[in-house]
C-alpha cells in the first residue's frame, strides 16, 4: 500500500527522484481528475462448507486411492458427518477435515475385513467390495 | 440415535462385534457376512440415519427394531425381501443309485 500511495503521488506530482513502477500484473493506478463522490461496495456472502468433495488420499498408508472418492459433508450440531453414499459408509469428526480422516480409516478398516471375508460375503457386501476395490489399492 | 440403542439392536440382532478405532458390528446369516455397522465409541450422540441405511432399514422398521416390535426373524425376512440375504438356491437333488444295475468291480 505504500508503495501505491508512493507511486501515486510520483505519477501525479511528478515530483523529482526515482519513480516506483508495479509489476505489470499488479493493478495499475489511476489518478482522477474529479472528487469520488460515491463508492460502490459489494459484499459477497462468506463461502460456505463444499457439500460435496472428492477424496483423493485416505490417512493409511497401506493404501492408495486410486479413483477418486466422492464424499457428501454434512453438519449435525457440532459434528461433521463425511459419507460415501454408494456404500453407505461414514466418518465423523469435528471438522471437515477430520470427518475425512475418519471416514479414510474406516475405509481402509473396511477393506481389510472385507478382502478377509470374500468368500462369504452377502450380496451387498459383494457389491460394497467391488466399488472398494475400484476406488482404493492395498500396498501392504 | 443413543448408544444405548445401538447396543439394544446389536443384542437384539446377535451381531458380532470388534472393537477397534470404532466399535464395529456385522451381522452373519447361514454363513455369510450380511450387513455392516459401527459406532463411535463414547457416549455422543450416534447418526442414526447413516447406521439405519447400513442396516438397510426405514425410519419405522428401525424404530420397531429398537421398540421390540421387530423381531430377528421380522429383520431377516425384511433383509430377503430386500435381495440383501441370497435366497436359497435350488438344489436338484442327487440321483439315487440304480439298484437294477449291479457295480462292476
Amino acid at each position: 500500500m505504500a508503495t501505491m500511495s508512493q507511486y501515486l503521488v510520483n505519477q501525479s506530482l511528478e515530483q523529482p527522484g526515482p519513480k516506483v513502477v508495479p509489476p505489470p500484473n499488479a493493478p495499475q493506478a489511476v489518478v482522477f481528475d474529479r472528487g469520488i463522490q460515491r463508492i460502490r461496495v459489494q459484499i459477497r456472502a462468506r463461502e460456505r462448507r463444499p457439500n460435496h468433495i472428492l477424496l483423493g488420499t485416505i490417512n493409511h498408508c497401506d493404501f492408495r486411492v486410486i479413483k477418486p472418492i466422492p464424499v457428501h459433508l454434512d453438519v449435525r450440531g457440532d459434528t461433521v458427518i463425511a459419507s460415501w453414499r454408494k456404500i453407505d459408509e461414514f466418518g465423523t469428526g469435528t471438522s471437515s477435515s477430520l470427518a475425512c480422516d475418519d471416514l479414510g480409516h474406516t475405509i481402509a478398516e473396511l477393506y481389510l475385513s472385507l478382502k478377509a471375508d470374500e468368500p462369504r460375503l452377502g450380496p451387498d457386501l459383494a457389491r460394497v467390495w467391488g466399488v472398494l476395490k475400484e476406488h482404493v489399492m492395498h500396498r501392504p | 440415535m443413543k448408544v444405548h440403542e445401538f447396543e439394544k439392536i446389536v443384542n437384539k440382532l446377535g451381531l458380532k462385534v470388534r472393537n477397534s478405532g470404532d466399535r464395529l458390528a456385522w451381522f452373519e446369516y447361514d454363513g455369510q457376512t450380511v450387513i455392516r455397522t459401527k459406532r463411535s465409541h463414547g457416549n455422543k450422540e450416534q447418526p442414526g440415519n447413516l447406521i439405519r441405511q447400513q442396516l438397510k432399514l426405514n425410519e419405522k422398521q428401525l424404530a420397531g427394531l429398537i421398540s421390540c416390535k421387530v423381531s430377528v426373524t421380522d429383520y431377516v425376512d425384511i433383509l430377503k425381501s430386500k435381495g440383501i440375504i441370497a435366497s436359497q438356491p435350488t438344489q436338484e437333488p442327487a440321483p439315487l443309485p440304480n439298484p437294477s444295475k449291479p457295480k462292476r468291480v
